[in-house]
């Protein structure tokens, strides 16, 4: 995966960029106390910014990949495997690769706040639901509709009785 | 056979699902329909927009008062309160600005708000000239004092031989009048510190001695600070105190306690006079005479703006409202309708260049 | 005192009481289920329905719901890697790995019991310190509290587990965040720009569910696999989980108690809490500590237990001076003043001693019905982690885009969910350490406040107060302490496993 540890690089360095940016802000306007914090936050960053980018560079010239240590972290992650898996990456309805998963899947995220755009939110998220579904997921009309359907009553019974809001769909003006 | 009842049971549950939509509040757009003939309101629904979140004070009152403004306006509409919280409460008068002008839409707002109007512009998208104040309830503000700190008497604030802290949440345009009024005061040392999280790290910080003296709304005092004066931990001293045609008087729930330009008057023997005590005035008008302000939309139809008004006339005069704005706020809290209301947002809206001038090179200096 | 406390007990389980206690409880379990509400939500929901109930009835409610939102949490945690509220990050650490094993109703069975026996030491913790309230409140000055939110942030070496680096920048990434918007000491706007939406600061809330729930979800989601392949113990999980819990006393009345006592600090909060017990629990226990992270049942139960504890401590100020300990609290404290129950030392007169022992009776029972509804859901919940995410994970989505849009209900709300959710995905795939962002934004506000009154009020004398020093000690201890456990780990796995610690200086070295 010599590919992300160059992406991390790259994030590195962006990284940088915003910090020496903040501190940047931080120290010109540091004749007001407001920045005082900001200023000490910022520069450490940078400081500590600077130090990973180093750092980084060095392990990787070491030929090391910089995304096989081991941290603290919570939750599912894409790296997860089942020790028995068949194979590491395929899954049963095998559409496309791990990377072009995330890339699918990052753009149906998107998707769902251009929909609720143009659509109030809640019929917005029904729509999205079904064609998330149906298309990313490959899942029967059965599913689809049925688990929507019920999903619906669910949440309108929640939006109900906890006076939960819905995004309005400003670019219509609708909800 | 399993697939079939599957099916069934799909069906159903769209059919379920079909159902509740149509009647149940999934969008935000209240119902507009009505009918034509009899009172305006007849049959239409009010939506209240409150800028501040959910379960708080603001909140709690609006929901309280919009039950019975409704039972006081003719057809009796339905009055929903939508919390838009956040930006200050510019978030929420924004999006009363782009809500219809029709006398279905009604907001609330706090004294901060009208006075970052003026002092704190950015990111308003409206003229509070063009709306019309229903009604106002005020409420004052409590400065204490901290016996640990060996305050006890407003005298003992004169005499203190250390330096005078004076805390607060953020340094905002009232909070900054009622600095310069203890400024003024001839406090020695006196050092404004602000960026307490809440009412309560500010009693706490009295409390502890580390603020001198702290400042608290009312209706906080009475039911959170009010049981310290018992043991002797806190001493209130003065308030902030009402305006009322154009001079400062004593909050009705404190009647015992004076106002800051009386203390100042009882400190230094000097009469409050000159462009800051001008601005203390105006302020002091924004924050309590308009503590929890309601208003309409200025070219809303004259017929809905009609109703209101007749509405709120009977409101402030209704015992029943009385006694549950009482027991909320603990503070017989002086409302105000009509001309009153108008002179009050008047003070601030047509607040003097020079004052505000004023004021921003205040907060500047003190902000260093 | 008894007789006070029996007569509260009695109010408490009479009819019309214990209706709204159960009312209270199941409220908040669902909340704490739907990953991204919480009380907050739920509160602000019921408070409307207390106006003209008695004072019994309405403590019971809203403690109730607090107390059990803090339960129905561990699900989500647990089953999917999401945290259910803020307060349940921790538990995902630990609790999920559990999970993937097929122990997901294991790990639910010890985190129920950590829930009761956490909250029946908050009731207890907040009945004994009530007497010490004053001492407590006096003694912590901002300069204390200063020190105390450095502490938390110290445990962000502990997490870091080799990391060192990238683990601090993550921390004052979030620090960073935390500063945007206006700045309450001086009404400044500070990093801004022209983005109206940041002129407020981001929410903690949006922060939470961007930053851990969306990428989970996301992940299962690519992965499509189920998150564990069969369950260990088809039966019987749940109690094996409550009696492997019970098999760690110490670590689950010593978090406990930590989280009561946490509880009290103002500014510190269910979201940094859970944290704290974790790490410090890893720094205590003896065995083991090797486990931490990869499914160790000791890292569900400190979380958990000290998740529910903290409802006593917040309590004690909030009760004793009218200072709410949290925002919860806060709406704790309007509901008190709309039913006409004055908080502060009055409240232990006798005529209203009783009121405190209903809130403890609550506390007590409502953890004890929330933990044991809860249990007995987890057998059939538990098959969750079974099931396909596709099952269930994009209806998630839609969940979260929208309980982000209820922290301040305006559009960018669903903008910056979406745009965080990818960005700490992103983040995560980099290997980039997620927890200290979300401790540094949370503690970073009040650092910055009590560090600017601290020197206002004190100038820098406040620095030589031994109680300042004495944290200062604790806080060399904690990072030395992370510092050479890492080392520890390094030296003894430096041969099979090359991990990211402090690379530079090691090669620098050799």
């Amino acid at each position: 995966m010599v590919s992300l540890s160059a992406v991390r690089i790259g994030a590195d360095g962006v990284l940088l960029a915003v910090f020496a940016a903040a501190a940047t802000i931080s120290l010109l306007s540091v004749d007001s106390p407001t920045y005082w914090f900001p200023a000490f936050i910022t520069v450490s960053g940078t400081l500590a910014a600077g130090y990973n980018l180093v750092a980084d560079l060095l392990r990787v010239r070491a030929g090391h990949s910089l995304t096989e240590g081991e941290i603290v972290d919570i939750g599912a992650s894409v790296s997860d495997t089942h020790d028995d898996t068949h194979d590491g990456t395929g899954s049963e309805d095998g559409t496309g690769s791990l990377a072009g998963r995330i890339l699918a899947l990052s753009l149906w995220l998107v998707a769902l706040p251009l929909l609720g755009l143009v659509i109030p939110f809640f019929y917005a998220s029904l729509i999205w639901l079904v064609a998330l579904l149906r298309f990313q997921a490959k899942q029967k009309w059965l599913f689809v509709v049925a688990s929507v359907a019920v999903f619906g009553v669910v949440l309108n019974v929640l939006i109900v009785l906890l006076e939960i809001r819905m995004p309005p769909a400003i670019l219509t003006g609708l909800g | 056979m399993v697939s079939n009842r599957q099916t069934t049971a799909g069906l159903a549950m769209a059919a379920a699902a079909a159902l509740l939509l149509g009647g149940c509040g999934v969008t935000n757009s209240g119902s507009a329909g009505g009918s034509t003939d009899g009172p305006f309101y007849q049959g239409k629904e009010i939506n209240l927009i409150v800028p501040f979140d959910a379960g708080g004070a603001s909140d709690v009152y609006s929901r309280m008062l919009a039950g019975h403004l409704s039972k006081h306006l003719e057809g009796q509409p339905q009055i929903i309160v939508e919390n838009v919280p956040g930006g200050a409460q510019k978030d929420g008068i924004n999006r009363f600005e782009r809500t219809e002008h029709n006398g279905l839409n009604l907001a609330m707002s706090s004294g901060g708000l009208i006075a970052a109007t003026q002092f704190d512009k950015e990111g308003i998208q409206f003229d509070l000239a063009d709306y019309e104040p229903l009604m106002a309830f005020g409420g004052t503000m409590v400065i204490f004092g901290s016996t640990q700190a060996g305050i006890h008497s407003l005298e003992d604030l004169r005499n203190s031989a250390d330096p005078i802290f004076y805390g607060g949440l953020e340094l905002n345009a009232s909070e900054a009048v009622r600095a310069f009024a203890l400024q003024e005061m001839g406090l020695k040392d006196f050092e404004p510190l602000m960026g307490y999280d809440g009412g309560g790290a500010v009693t706490a910080a009295v409390l502890r001695g580390e603020l001198t003296i702290g400042n608290s709304t009312s209706s906080h005092y009475i039911e959170n600070v009010k049981q310290l004066e018992q043991d002797g931990s806190v001493v209130p001293l003065m308030t902030q105190g009402y305006v009322v045609g154009g001079e400062v008087v004593r909050d009705p729930a404190f009647p015992d306690l004076p106002t800051m330009p009386e203390a100042y008057r009882m400190l230094t023997g000097q009469e409050p006079q000159g462009i800051g005590w001008d601005t203390y005035t105006a302020l002091t008008a924004a924050q309590t005479n308009l503590l929890r302000t309601y208003w309409v939309h200025g070219d809303a139809p004259e017929e809905a703006r009609a109703a209101l008004r007749e509405a709120v006339g009977e409101l402030v005069v209704d015992e029943q409202f009385i006694a549950e704005a009482t027991r909320l706020l603990h503070v017989d809290s002086p409302p105000q309708i009509g001309a009153e209301v108008a002179a009050s947002t008047a003070a601030i809206v047509d607040l003097d260049p020079q004052s505000v001038t004023w004021l921003e090179e205040y907060m500047a200096r003190t902000s260093a | 005192m008894l007789e006070s406390a029996l007569e509260a007990l009695q109010i408490l389980v009479s009819p019309q009481h214990v209706v709204w206690l159960f009312l209270g409880v199941g409220i908040g379990l669902v909340l704490g289920l739907i990953p991204g509400l919480g009380g907050l939500t739920g509160m602000a929901v019921l408070l409307p329905l207390i106006v003209g109930l008695e004072p019994a009835s309405g403590i019971a409610m809203l403690i109730g719901l607090n107390a059990a939102t803090t339960i129905g949490d561990t699900f989500p945690s647990v089953l999917m890697g999401v945290p259910g509220t803020a307060a349940s990050q921790a538990t995902v650490l630990d609790g999920y790995p559990m999970a993937r094993k097929g122990l997901a109703n294991v790990a639910l069975g010890a985190a129920f019991t950590s829930n009761m026996v956490g909250g029946f030491i908050g009731g207890i913790v907040l009945l004994v310190l009530i007497p010490f309230a004053r001492p407590l409140i006096v003694g912590m000055g901002s300069p204390q509290l200063f020190m105390l939110t450095l502490l938390g942030f110290s445990l962000v070496g502990v997490l870091a587990r080799g990391a060192v680096g990238p683990a601090f920048m993550s921390g004052l990434l979030g620090m960073l965040l935390a500063t945007i918007g206006s700045a309450s000491m001086t009404g400044d706007y500070r990093f801004v720009g022209d983005v109206f939406y940041l002129y407020d600061g981001l929410d903690l809330s949006i922060l939470a569910i961007g930053l851990f729930a969306i990428p989970s979800i996301m992940s299962l989601l690519t992965q499509n696999q189920s998150v564990a392949q069969k369950m260990v113990h088809q039966r019987g999980g749940v109690l094996r989980g409550a009696r492997a819990a019970f098999g760690h006393k110490r670590v689950l009345v010593g978090n406990s108690l930590l989280g009561s006592v946490l509880g009290i600090v103002p500014g510190i909060g269910g979201s940094v809490i859970d944290w704290i017990t974790y790490g410090a629990t890893k720094q205590a226990v003896r065995s083991g500590r090797d486990q931490f992270g990869k499914g160790d049942i000791r890292g569900v139960m400190a979380p958990e237990a000290a998740n529910n504890a903290k409802d006593g401590g917040v309590l004690v100020p909030t009760l004793m001076f009218g200072i709410p300990g949290s925002a919860t609290a806060a709406i704790l404290l309007g509901g008190f003043a709309t039913m006409g129950v004055a908080t502060g030392p009055s409240m232990l007169s006798p005529e209203n001693l009783y009121l405190v022992f209903v809130i403890i009776w609550t506390l007590v029972l409502a953890n004890a019905i929330g933990a044991m509804s809860s249990a007995a859901l987890a057998g059939t919940l538990s098959r969750i982690s079974l099931l396909k995410p596709y099952t269930y994970g994009p209806f998630l989505l839609v969940i979260m885009v929208i309980a982000g849009y209820q922290a301040g209900v305006r559009w960018g709300d669903v903008v910056a969910v979406v745009l965080i959710g990818l960005l700490a995905w992103l983040m995560q795939g980099l290997k980039w350490p997620r927890p200290p962002l979300l401790i540094g934004f949370v503690l970073g506000s009040g650092a910055e406040n009590y560090l600017w009154i601290s020197v206002g009020r004190y100038g820098w004398t406040w620095l030589t107060e031994p109680s300042v020093i004495v944290i200062g000690v604790v806080i060399l201890i904690t990072l030395t302490a992370g510092f050479t456990g890492v080392f520890g780990r390094l030296y003894a796995r430096f041969a099979p496993v090359e991990t990211l610690i402090e690379p530079t200086k090691e090669s620098s070295r050799g």
